[in-house]
């Protein structure tokens, strides 16, 4: 249950609406018992009443009557107004929790992200958050009317004759807790395969969508399919295990239902027999309990469920309660030396490979470097590194001459302009890419750097309102590059960072790339990872990185 | 958006029952056992009502009840099995549809080929797969069972109402047919607000997928935390649409609970009435007894309770059509893949001529390619060189029959490759793409796709030609190794050396490679070009690239211009021109 907690404390912001939702849900479930109880009792005592014609006529019946029309109106106005509210309630919680769940994502370095694959992430905010519907809106409100609503009647009952009252106490408790309480015992682990299933089948869909054009040429549909179609059945054998037990749990409940009439009935007649009760209330008492199970029925099936919006709910807090290892400290420094980098006896290695070994570099603001080494080397670390989504594990780092710890999270960022590999562009126009850079980025800096780097053709048409597609998948490999490219160019930083900028590019379009990058911000530091020796004589450094 | 009409939301639910095929036999389990379970309670009700009767007007004890006592309690029993049967069968129907309609919609999606799939995110066509397809449950499970229900039951207990008292029976009979046709008209309104809501979950699956792939750089341009208000506002859309769904959907059940209401506060006041002698019409002879009253008053509720589950579930119908419509779209999708034909490709490597190739994307858009001509010899390796974006990857798409061309042929031996067995054509050939996509699994599971019965040896060899192998001795468990989301863990280089290492182990007679070396370091470029030009020989060849060393290792050179396809004698040359 421990997993529920934090979600449950999140319900405060949406009291209002809480509340208001479990009123309605009480006035409304107590005027059905009511509308019901009251009728059986009139009737019953009508036709007693009409036996002769003398006590006919002096029966009231316009209080009863009116009794009846009120407790109709409110079952038939409260029960819209119920579902409306715990509805609000519940998704505006959830509405929320997306946003609360991006806020811990945000924090966290990809180095702690990496093992998640973004379907992953993706089920999380979408179906897990979804799957917390379950808890207000069928767990926690619909308890807590049953329980009010159960002592009510029940005390009622007892009112009545205590022993009427017991019994309708302890058949309700096996009802809305024994019953729920074995479904939830029955469903657990079932419905945390549901939603494991749920995720691994999204992940086969995605990559099957992903990777189509391999899976054609290898001939691996069919492959691929069945794995699918495994993996399918997993999810429906798990769905299907889950209706036997809600179909098990809801026959149960008709059973304890149906027991508990006829058990008041015997103590009724018995009552009536021995001339304690008066005869009319023998109907109200049939009718009171049977409807007052009306309470306890959807309890089963919410606590089969809350295995699933468990296993949800710990999905969330498996990413929430991570703590990002790497700290920004919060006060700004100051920059002595915009675009000075320098690395002093820097060892760094990823969990198993080794990467830096007592690595050395001194880059001076404006100097324009060029790191080579073989692929798999760790010149990609460096920007890792730089960015602080990892750490080194001894040794200095310094960025405008101030140690790197030293910055807080958004000047750090201030220092850098980065094209990373692969480069990532966003379902949007090239225009909502660009604007990436900075907001002061104007349309006509925009088309001149596109131009420079030839790809003006790329937009046609529709000019910076071109799209991109998901991921940049519009555009050739080249055009991506170029426009990952034009986007650091964009941003006015002190260090300009390029990982493999001409990767994938023909020569033509090579020589053409390297001549904007070198020439676009004469006094910006240039570091440029690369394993082509193009255009080296105008580095001012050539950094080698590995085994030599 | 245009409102659904009635006429379509009937074609799509007609669709949907479609689907059931041999599963009916589930659905119809599942409504008899909800009739027999209505009978119970029929029996229960009746068992009850005789009682109480006795108790009040007979002076009955509880000896004297015995026999009715133990009545209800079979009738429990009874109705407990039903109720149990009646939700597996439901299910049973409902996983038959949705495991069907997901191979199918693989299937087709595959059928559609990389050509669709290009264009399309990722993110949208899983929540078609996922969530849309499972929004069919309830519709399945249990609007279907329900609606026959809902007919059914009614009918029977006014079957039993009617021999006891006709204005019991009118009030039903009266109240009954306005609240499907309440719900109807609300439950129109609510069918377009739910096609609205479907979208945006869609939208915002998309959009967070986006975010997630990219925060990296979200976070290296300083922009990630502003994707907190986005999201915010993307989520509060969504809640917004949801509610408007809502609201209407809760109208017709508000609907259904006034006539259950009403109609059993007037069954009350009637029966007490005809009781004190005020009114005195109704029953058929003899008045109206307390029997016939409770017996009455116990099913009025269970009257209106099909029709009120049938609403809770009205929603479920909603969500169906508004899933069916999409997924409508994807089988109603144009194939731009080349379907082929029934003849199986020729043996050994080909000799492949391009045709007076033309070709669009689309027929607004300007042609990619224009009357192109090519031909490969047999074992030939030809490379084809130009600039971005000039067509170089659709040209290639066209000769794998990704992409059907607008004009001309490509003919394989002579036989064009809409002749060709699909099946039979991709396993003539192998590609290196720009994009390798790792399979959930491990490295090993990786390359098995290529040829799902290779050896540990042929494996290893395939690694070693690759040069893929320097880079599995680094891990600890080797082949074995998980690969984690667009391959973490490996550099774009290695990547494209296990897509060279599916290649060597794919053993095909024509390669296509569409820039195999563009992320190697040139030590590690050359290695792979040694065992390019070893995957080359006897091969028909083409190779996209634009890198000179790898134009090294081909017999003939083009350029891609303008559409069009120009020979380039002398190699040395064309190095210097680009």
């Amino acid at each position: 249950m421990k997993s529920l907690l934090p979600f449950v404390r999140l319900m405060k912001f949406h009291l209002g609406w809480v509340v208001l939702g479990s009123t309605l849900g009480l006035l409304t479930l107590l005027s059905s018992i009511g509308l019901l109880a009251l009728s059986g009792w009139f009737i019953a005592a009508a036709a007693l009443a009409g036996v002769s014609l003398a006590s006919a006529q002096a029966f009231n019946y316009l209080t009863p009557g009116a009794g009846v029309r009120a407790f109709a109106m409110v079952r038939t106005v409260g029960r819209y107004f119920e579902r409306i509210a715990t509805h609000e309630a519940t998704f505006r919680l959830l509405a929320q929790l997306r946003v609360w769940f991006y806020q811990h994502l945000e924090p966290l370095n990809p180095a702690r992200l990496k093992h998640y694959r973004s379907s992953d992430l993706l089920n999380r905010i979408i179906s897990d958050i979804n799957s917390l519907d379950n808890l207000y809106l069928r767990v926690i409100s619909p308890t807590l009317i049953a329980v009010i609503t159960s002592i009510l009647v029940a005390g009622f009952l007892a009112w009545v004759s205590p022993m009427l009252g017991l019994l309708l106490l302890i058949c309700l408790c096996v009802a809305g807790f024994l019953i729920p309480w074995l479904g939830y015992r029955l469903a657990s682990g079932v419905g945390e395969a549901q939603v494991s299933a749920t995720s691994q089948l999204r992940q086969r869909a995605i990559t099957y969508v992903q990777g189509m054009s391999e899976l054609h040429v290898y001939s691996a549909l069919d492959s691929e399919h069945a794995k699918f179609v495994q993996e399918q059945k997993t999810l429906t054998d798990a769905q299907l295990r889950m209706s036997l037990i809600s179909g098990l749990t809801s026959g149960m409940m008709a059973w304890v239902a149906g027991i508990a009439t006829l058990l008041a009935l015997i103590v009724a007649v018995n009552m009536v027999q021995a001339e304690v009760l008066a005869p009319a209330w023998l109907a109200l008492i049939m009718f009171c309990v049977l409807a007052s199970f009306e309470a306890v029925a959807p309890l089963p099936v919410a606590y089969q469920f809350l295995g699933k919006t468990r296993a949800s709910a710990a999905n969330l807090l498996e990413i929430a309660e991570q703590t990002s290892d790497i700290h920004f400290p919060d006060g700004a420094v100051e920059v002595v030396h915009p675009g000075v980098v320098s690395f002093k006896r820097v060892n760094f290695a990823y969990a198993e490979r080794r990467v830096l070994d007592d690595f050395n570099m001194n880059v001076e603001a404006g100097e324009r470097v060029a790191i080579m080494g073989h692929t798999g080397s760790g010149k990609s670390s460096l920007i890792n590194i730089l960015a602080r989504f990892w750490e080194v594990q001894a040794g200095e780092v310094e960025v405008g001459g101030v140690n790197l710890r030293a910055y807080p999270e958004s000047q750090l960022r201030d220092q850098f302009s980065v094209l990373s590999q692969p480069v990532q562009l966003f379902a949007g126009s090239v225009r909502d890419n660009l604007r990436l850079s900075g907001e002061d980025v104007s349309d006509e800096g925009m088309l001149d750097v596109l131009e420079r780097l030839g790809l003006l053709d790329m937009l046609g048409s529709e000019g910076l309102q071109r799209e991109v597609g998901e991921g940049g998948s519009k555009l050739s490999g080249g055009q991506r590059k170029r426009l990952g490219i034009a986007r650091a160019l964009l941003r006015n930083a002190p260090i300009l960072i390029l990982d493999e900028p001409t990767e994938g590019l023909d020569e033509a379009t090579e020589k053409q790339v390297l001549e904007v990058v070198l020439t676009y911000r004469p006094t910006q530091t240039l570091l440029m990872i690369t394993h082509h020796d193009l255009f080296l004589d105008r580095f001012d450094q050539v950094v080698r990185i590995g085994p030599q | 958006m245009q409102p659904l009409s009635r006429e379509v939301a009937r074609e799509k639910s007609k669709w949907l029952k479609s689907l059931l095929g041999e599963d009916k036999i589930w659905l119809k389990l599942s409504v008899l056992a909800g009739l027999v379970a209505g009978l119970m309670l029929i029996l229960q009700a009746h068992l009850l009502a005789r009682a109480v009767d006795a108790t009040l007007f007979h002076d009955a004890s509880v000896m004297d009840l015995t026999p009715l006592l133990i009545g209800v309690f079979a009738a429990l029993l009874i109705r407990g099995v039903m109720v149990m049967l009646r939700e597996w069968g439901g299910q049973k129907a409902s996983s038959g549809v949705r495991t069907r309609l997901r191979v199918a919609l693989l299937s087709r999606l595959a059928e559609l080929g990389p050509s669709y799939t290009r264009n399309q995110r990722a993110g949208e066509i899983s929540s078609l797969v996922i969530e849309q397809t499972e929004a069919l449950d309830a519709f399945i499970a249990r609007y279907l069972p329900q609606m026959s229900l809902a007919a059914l039951l009614p009918l029977v207990i006014l079957a039993f109402v009617f021999p006891i008292n006709w204005v019991a029976g009118l009030v039903f009979l009266c109240t009954a047919p306005l609240i499907p046709l309440a719900m109807a008209l609300v439950g129109m309104k609510a069918a377009d607000a739910n096609r609205r809501n479907f979208k945006a979950l869609a939208l915002l699956s998309a959009y967070f997928l986006d975010v997630v792939q990219g925060l990296t750089t979200l976070k290296l341009f300083s922009k990630s935390r502003e994707q907190t208000h986005i999201i915010g506002k993307n989520a509060e859309e969504f809640r917004i649409r949801t509610m408007q769904v809502l609201r209407l959907a809760f109208l017709s059940s508000a609907v259904l609970e006034f006539f259950a209401s009403v109609s059993i506060a007037i069954l009350a006041v009637y029966l007490g009435f005809s009781f004190l002698g005020l009114i005195e019409v109704g029953s058929w002879s003899g008045g109206v007894t307390l029997y016939h009253a409770l017996f009455i008053l116990i099913l009025a509720p269970e009257f209106y309770l099909p029709l009120k589950e049938l609403g809770t579930h009205y929603h479920a119908k909603q969500e169906a059509i508004a899933a069916a419509e999409r997924l409508m779209d994807i089988f109603d999708e144009l194939d731009r893949a080349e379907t082929g034909g029934d003849q199986e490709p020729p043996t050994g490597a080909p000799t492949v001529h391009l045709s007076n190739i033309g070709f669009s994307y689309a027929a607004h858009l300007p042609p990619v390619l224009r009357n192109l001509n090519l031909t490969l010899n047999s074992g030939e390796c030809v490379a084809l060189v130009g600039p971005s974006g000039v067509g170089k990857s659709s040209l290639l798409s066209v000769l794998a029959g990704f992409d059907r061309p607008q004009e001309g042929a490509v003919l394989i031996e002579g036989i064009p490759l809409s002749a060709l067995k699909r099946s039979s054509w991709m396993k003539r050939i192998a590609l290196v793409s720009q994009h390798t996509t790792l399979f959930p699994g491990s490295i090993r599971d990786n390359l098995l796709i290529a040829r799902p019965d290779a050896t540990d040896a042929q494996l290893d060899r395939a690694c070693e030609q690759a040069a893929l192998t320097d880079v599995i001795v680094q891990l600890s468990k080797g082949l074995d190794t998980p690969v984690g989301e667009a391959g973490l863990g490996f550099s774009g280089g290695q990547i494209q050396r296990l897509s060279l290492a599916r290649a060597f182990l794919k053993d095909a007679p024509i390669v296509l490679l569409d820039e195999p070396t563009a992320s190697l370091d040139a030590e590690s470029e050359q290695k792979v070009l040694e065992s390019l030009t070893l995957l080359c020989k006897g091969r028909t060849t083409l190779l996209v690239t634009h890198r000179p060393a790898s134009m090294a290792i081909a017999d003939r050179v083009y350029r891609l211009v303008d559409g069009r396809c120009e020979a380039v004698d002398d190699v040395k040359m064309a190095k210097g021109e680009i």
